[in-house]
């Protein structure tokens, strides 16, 4: 049958074997190892992994097949008709005895010392392959080197990681792991036979923002993580699943928590392969340490005399009814309005915002506490766009693939190695295009980086190289050039610096692609033209049918960014939820809708006067930190709820300790709109409650309860999910309207705020392995950028806009080679939100030594 | 009438053989000790009150590795490790609840350092239950030590690299 | 006159001849007992429970607290029910070993019945006479295991340690001395008038009556059934040894006495033979993944530690399925029956205690009898609560 026919081997697309008299089908391509894994037949392995390329070095997976001579190792073999193949012979275990006498020759005796002891796989392969005895007794061999950290024979290689070669057994897996999946190179191995040894390159740390996964992959304790080291045994420890919180993939974690002490001792990955393939990033694994930090607030705060004093949850409850009933009867409820994280689970989010709506019959409500300009209701491109399906898995088999306005090492790491991977196994044709070069570009065919602020000329540009070269079959692809400017390519490349036979290859790869996935991220959501780059977005989509063949979507940032949009926490939810709200509530305010920028500006004029912030951080984190300041302290009344004291926290009236994420069961809606669900690792810590407990306490204190019972909020959520939030595409072709963008003078370089790989918002500066990594900010530039202005490595710089100035050590980027600085927005220390202004487009910034 | 005659014959002439073997021992020494005046010596496998070993250097051997409390069948030991200047691991805490604990000896037999004994001591009475609870300080032998160690030690030295001593 | 009254009387649980904690409810008319019920309870410590919740190495020092008169027996059939599951075969030292300790338990149970229940009679001598040779057997179990009361010193493929260097001279000695020991226990109480006077016809059970309350051990055999699992259904190498079952004939606490005595001089003579043909060789099977291997290769080779580590933190699996061993405790039949699951601890560890079944027939022995020889029917059966209640 034709469609059976694989092109590439020529033959069928399946195999048939007989493994252990059982015969299985598996398609062509399929190790051994694998086949017999889809059957239930389990091979001990060290080396091999489900998502890295085989390598065959430990030998471990020997299986004796039939007509071969000698055993072969079944990670490495492909399979072929007709092979059978036995398992579990005198042969195949005699070979794995040898194997593991082999491995432990060199074995140090540091169970009770190492800690992977208890959940090590060459503890646990010995014990059910190996003897119990041993042949050899004689000196082992032992790696000493000058810079050992300890007597134990460790080495500290990385901010979190401590490698001990005497245990290692040579498998790999880190080194290929970092290399395949990571595309890090931080991490070799040197030397070669009995003293070959794994080490951090030369003169580098692995401080990679996956490092923790070669931890984790390690298969004995060769590597360890410092987080881990010498806390507990394994055997003492509870796992419990959770989503991680600093991913918008919502990417599945465990929690290694012991009851008595309510303490969370690690996050390792739960493989989710439609989610994360089991690799976690750094800030995932490292960022439960914001929940099991002391600095967290311990009771309710209220503000007396100017001063914040430390109070009963009663006392705060009371003065919170006090003061909003006050403003309520003065002003009106719709003087009342809220701003809750996109971090927050389904059930505080949805509290919120029934409970403002309800309450105080107020529409002043958002979960955006990072965007300039943001539109406040759906009808709009970005809206439609930000909506649209998007599955992670479906980047794995993408033949082609844009990564487009985002930097995915600092966005989304998950995503960034899912299209790593998509290039190392698929051969996917990878494009990137950026204002500023990102590390993506390594596995990209072609890197563009187009020039500050031309992000919608890039795209029409590539639009009218498919209209140029007549690529597209699009039947009114006429009407296109009456609604771009400029008209032609030539000119549209000029504008946005890049070559056109560059953009006609991408172009062209769009056109060809048989599954395209497009990738759009922050730098276009934060963007304040983000209307108008949609705009062009969605001709692009239009003009290549991209979405029919793939998808095409702006990535939601935040771990439940998409339940604050599916369950309406915007100031105008999409018509279709709306109609759902109207049936819930029976009823919706109809009073006039804000969202976080408006808010930002009527409290400026005193027109909004009660304010509740749930686990957000807007003076941190909102472009223009004086005016979000400045508007807080107009209120008359702000009450703020978080887990630490922030920014935001010492603007408040009442300041409520909130429930870290594994403190409380909560769902959460990921990127791709699957709903997961977080259990409940820890009882609170504290005085702290979970959003939607403190929501129902202050409801209860208005003497409306928001829910009847659990059940009932479970089901009203339920209602609300099953709504399709999907907006339509533009008919036909829409006009992309011509960005207006200012020109500073004397300020002549682009200022991108971005997270550091190793951090996420406001909270991860806690977490003290995330600090390990990276504690403090810094100005990201291109080397020649930094020779300009006479600087090295470490100098302070100073940074000035034109509405402010902060002095960060300047670090000189691999990558960056265009008049692009960047700064980190994580960390208090460096507030870099003060030199954004509100309205523009781009912050221009000029940067001058700081003298010593 | 026979069965009275026999009870009588034994209550006369056998019963009192009884006697003479009381009396035997009225010229006997004791077998029993003026304790605690006198204390009779223990077997050297005696499983006593606890005790942490060193090394002949007088570094503790107890690297905390959790062993013993995996092995315990009354869960009496706790343990917190912690990294010392060195790197090393050691314990930062090690409590035997003596409460709790049977004596059964497991965590000697588990201890793959050969660091906690059984020891000797069998009197450890106390006033308060708090003092139960053994710490690390109370439970390592002093350095040097001052008396033999009863129980058999295999290794006098650290050594994870095989039959040669590494320190 | 004036209506006749039963009067119920508690007996226990504080009475120190009910052995520990029992307590007997007694209906006296006058001082004849018209009906006693025994009530136990008083020691349940969930031992059955507790062994099911941890691994199966770590619910051995439970079996200790048991029968803690015979420790060594219930540690060895612990072990055997569990080597039956796991399909152990043992050295052949380690079961002469075991048979010749459980022989010296038994007359170390055997010491403590005759000193307590003939002090509960009356005679005050025997008792120190009981436990100063008892002290002999208890110094045997220190040098072995290191304990004198819940050794735990036979272990799941073996014995904790290997047997002390003394073992031999030791239990010879004992040999050598306990028989002429034991003729002064019978001067003092065989042909006393007294004794026999408190136990003769007292207490009274028939053959068929035994068998129908299924009791084992002294109990049974004093009524005159020939059984004794150690013949009738060998473990632990018994089948090499060359012994006399002593029964009874009528039954009566005074029969059960003289059974007990001649079980003493019989577990010397098993003793002897024991000591005489124990073969040289490893104290532990060598099961690797089952028994921890010896403490020398954990701390030179590093498989050992890494099969000594796993076996600490993880015990081993045993494989689905119940297995029943039964041995001839000191006071009768003690059975194990353990069920795997595949897991690494058991999911059910029922005990049948010979104290528990035996006891059952207190009311057979006392009712229609004197309320003073209630005490010597308790005395006589030989219980242990600890057991009993477990």
């Amino acid at each position: 049958m034709a469609d059976k026919q694989n092109p590439e081997t020529g033959g069928q697309a399946t195999v048939t074997l007989t493994i252990d008299g059982l015969t299985v089908t598996v398609p062509r391509g399929y190790t051994v190892l694998e086949a017999a894994r889809s059957i239930g037949i389990n091979i001990p392995t060290f080396c091999w992994h489900p998502k890295l390329k085989p390598v065959g070095a430990c030998r471990i997976c020997y299986v004796e097949i039939e007509k071969f001579p000698k055993l072969q190792v079944s990670c490495a073999t492909v399979a072929m008709d007709g092979m059978v193949v036995h398992t579990n012979t005198d042969q195949v275990k005699n070979g794995r005895r040898a194997v593991l006498e082999f491995i432990l020759l060199n074995h140090p005796l540091d169970c009770p010392t190492c800690d992977k002891g208890g959940e090590c796989d060459l503890q646990n392969l010995t014990f059910a392959h190996g003897l119990d005895d041993s042949r050899f007794a004689f000196q082992k061999y032992r790696f000493v080197d000058d810079d050992m950290t300890t007597t134990f024979d460790d080495k500290r290689i990385g901010p979190e990681i401590i490698l001990n070669r005497n245990r290692c057994i040579l498998c790999y897996k880190c080194v290929r792991a970092n290399k395949e999946a990571f595309g890090e190179y931080d991490l070799g191995a040197y030397e070669r036979g009995n003293i070959t040894e794994i080490n951090a390159a030369p003169g580098r740390q692995v401080a990679n923002p996956f490092s923790g996964n070669l931890v984790e992959i390690c298969p004995v304790g060769a590597l360890t993580n410092t987080d881990w080291r010498y806390k507990i045994r394994v055997w003492l420890t509870k796992t419990t699943p959770s989503i991680c919180n600093f991913s918008s993939s919502g990417t599945n974690i465990l929690f290694y928590k012991e009851d008595h002490k309510n303490k969370i001792y690690r996050v390792t990955s739960r493989r989710n392969d439609d989610i994360d393939d089991g690799w976690l990033a750094d800030i995932t694994r490292y960022s439960y340490q914001v929940i099991t930090s002391d600095e967290r607030l311990i009771k309710p705060l209220i503000k007396k005399e100017g001063k914040q004093v430390p109070a009963t949850w009663e006392e705060a409850l009371e003065v919170i009814k006090k003061r909003l009933n006050e403003i309520k009867d003065k002003k009106g409820g719709v003087c009342i309005g809220g701003l809750a994280s996109p971090s927050l689970d389904n059930a505080s989010l949805y509290s919120f915002a029934k409970f403002l709506r309800r309450t105080f019959n107020s529409n002043k409500l958002d979960y955006r506490q990072d965007y300039r300009m943001l539109p406040k209701d759906t009808a709009n491109n970005y809206s439609i766009l930000a909506s649209q399906p998007f599955k992670i898995a479906g980047i794995d088999d993408s033949d082609v693939i844009v990564t487009f306005a985002t930097d995915l090492l600092r966005e989304h790491q998950n995503e960034y190695l899912r299209v790593r991977k998509a290039f190392n196994f698929k051969k996917a044709r990878i494009f990137v295009a950026n204002p500023y070069a990102v590390k993506t570009a390594d596995v990209a065919e072609l890197e563009m980086v187009y020039k500050v602020g031309t992000d919608e000329i890039f795209i029409n540009a590539v639009c009218l190289a498919a209209l140029e070269e007549n690529l597209v079959a699009c039947p009114d692809r006429a009407d296109l050039k009456k609604k771009i400017k400029p008209s032609s390519l030539k000119d549209a490349a000029e504008q946005c610096g890049v070559a056109p036979e560059t953009i006609k290859i991408m172009a062209r790869a769009l056109a060809e692609g048989k599954k395209v996935t497009f990738i759009a991220g922050e730098l276009l959501t934060r963007c304040r033209d983000r209307e108008i780059i949609a705009s062009a977005l969605c001709n692009l989509n239009r003009l290549f049918g991209l979405n029919r063949k793939g998808q095409i979507a702006v990535l939601a940032r935040y771990a439940n960014s998409m339940g604050a949009v599916k369950l309406g926490i915007s100031p105008e939810p999409v018509p279709a939820l709306k109609k759902e709200l109207e049936k819930i509530w029976s009823g919706l305010p109809d009073t006039e809708a804000y969202n976080t920028d408006t808010m930002l500006v009527h409290m400026k004029k005193e027109e909004i006067n009660g304010f509740i912030i749930m686990g957000a951080n807007p003076v941190m984190l909102y472009p223009d930190r004086e005016f979000v300041k400045e508007s807080l302290e107009k209120l008359d009344f702000l009450v703020v709820c978080d887990l630490y004291e922030t920014e935001t926290t010492a603007l408040a009236d009442v300041v409520l300790p909130l429930a870290g994420w594994a403190e409380y069961a909560g769902d959460y809606i990921n990127l791709e709109g699957c709903r997961q669900h977080a259990e409940q690792a820890l009882k609170p810590r504290f005085e702290a409650y979970p959003g939607y407990e403190i929501l129902e306490m202050i409801a209860d204190k208005f003497e409306k309860k928001l829910f009847s019972s659990t059940e009932e909020r479970e089901s009203e959520i339920d209602r609300l999910l099953k709504v399709d939030t999907t907006l339509p595409w533009p008919d036909g072709f829409v006009e992309v309207k011509t960005a207006e963008i200012e020109i500073e003078k004397d300020y002549p370089l682009a200022l991108f705020l971005c997270d550091d790989p190793h951090h996420c918002g406001h909270l991860t500066e806690k977490a003290n392995s995330l600090v390990n990594f990276c504690g403090e900010a810094y100005i990201e530039m291109a080397e020649e950028q930094a020779r300009a202005y006479n600087l090295n490595e470490g100098d302070s710089v100073r940074l000035e806009s034109p509405i402010g100035k902060i002095i960060v050590p300047l670090k000189i980027s691999e990558h960056l080679d265009n008049q692009v600085v960047l700064v980190p927005r994580n960390f208090t220390s460096h507030p870099v939100t003060s030199l954004l202004m509100r309205k523009r487009r781009i912050d221009w910034v000029r940067i001058s030594k700081v003298a010593e | 009438m026979k069965d009275i005659l026999k009870a009588i014959g034994r209550a006369v002439f056998k019963t009192p053989l009884g006697f003479l073997v009381t009396l035997k021992y009225i010229f006997k020494k004791p077998v029993t000790l003026d304790y605690p005046r006198k204390k009779k010596p223990m077997a050297p496998r005696y499983r006593g009150k606890h005790y942490l070993e060193r090394y002949d250097d007088g570094t503790e051997r107890c690297v905390c590795c959790g062993l013993c409390a995996a092995a315990c069948p009354a869960d009496a030991i706790y343990m917190e490790p912690e990294e010392n200047e060195n790197g090393e691991r050691r314990a930062k805490i090690y409590e035997i609840n003596l409460l709790r604990c049977i004596f059964c000896g497991f965590c000697e037999e588990a201890c793959p350092e050969e660091a906690i004994f059984l020891g000797q001591e069998y009197e450890f009475s106390n006033y308060d239950r708090n003092s139960f609870i053994y710490t690390k300080d109370e439970m390592l032998v002093p350095h040097p030590r001052k008396d033999n160690p009863f129980k058999r030690i295999i290794r006098r030295v650290r050594r994870v690299y095989g039959v040669e001593d590494t320190k | 006159m004036a209506e006749h009254k039963n009067i119920t009387l508690n007996m226990g649980p504080q009475h120190p001849a009910t052995h520990g904690v029992l307590r007997v409810e007694l209906e006296l008319e006058g001082e004849t007992v018209v009906k006693a019920r025994p009530v136990i309870g008083y020691l349940h410590t969930g031992i059955e429970k507790t062994m099911e919740s941890k691994l199966y190495y770590k619910a051995l020092p439970a079996t200790d607290r048991m029968d803690y008169l015979a420790p060594m027996s219930n540690n060895l059939g612990y072990c055997l029910a569990v080597e039956k599951l796991m399909e152990i075969e043992v050295p052949e030292k380690v079961k002469w070993a075991r048979a010749c300790l459980a022989e010296l338990t038994r007359i170390n149970s055997h010491l403590v019945w005759l000193g307590t229940h003939v002090l509960d009679l009356g005679a005050l001598s025997p008792v120190l006479y009981t436990f100063r040779e008892r002290e002999m057997i208890l110094d045997i179990y220190e040098a072995c295991g290191g304990q004198r009361m819940m050794t735990s010193y036979i272990r799941i493929g073996g014995l904790s340690h290997d047997l002390p260097v003394d073992f031999d001279k030791k239990v010879r000695h004992i040999i050598d001395v306990l028989p002429e020991k034991i003729l002064e226990y019978e001067t003092l109480l065989t042909e006393n008038q007294i004794f026999i006077n408190r136990t003769k016809n007292v207490a009274v059970i028939s053959a068929e009556d035994a068998v129908n309350w299924s009791l084992s051990g002294p109990m049974l055999r004093g009524s005159g059934v020939k059984h004794d699992i150690r013949k009738a259904n060998p473990y632990s190498g018994y089948e090499n040894f060359d012994f006399e079952i002593p029964v009874g004939e009528n039954g009566d606490a005074y029969d059960r006495y003289k059974v007990r005595l001649e079980e003493m001089r019989q577990s010397l003579r098993i003793a002897r033979q024991a000591l005489d043909g124990m073969p040289e060789g490893p104290y532990r099977a060598h099961v690797p993944g089952v028994v921890l291997p010896p403490k020398e290769d954990v701390l030179h080779k590093m498989e050992s530690m890494i099969f000594h580590f796993k076996i600490i933190t993880e015990g081993f699996k045993a494989p689905c399925g119940a297995v029943y061993q039964a041995i001839e405790a000191p006071k009768g039949e003690l059975g194990f029956y353990i069920a795997g699951d595949g897991t690494n601890h058991p999911r059910r560890v029922r005990v049948r205690p010979p104290s528990f079944v035996n006891i059952a027939c207190l009311p057979a022995l006392c009712e229609g009898g004197l309320v003073a020889d209630v005490v010597c029917a308790i005395g006589s059966v030989d219980i242990v609560l600890g057991e009993v209640d477990r």
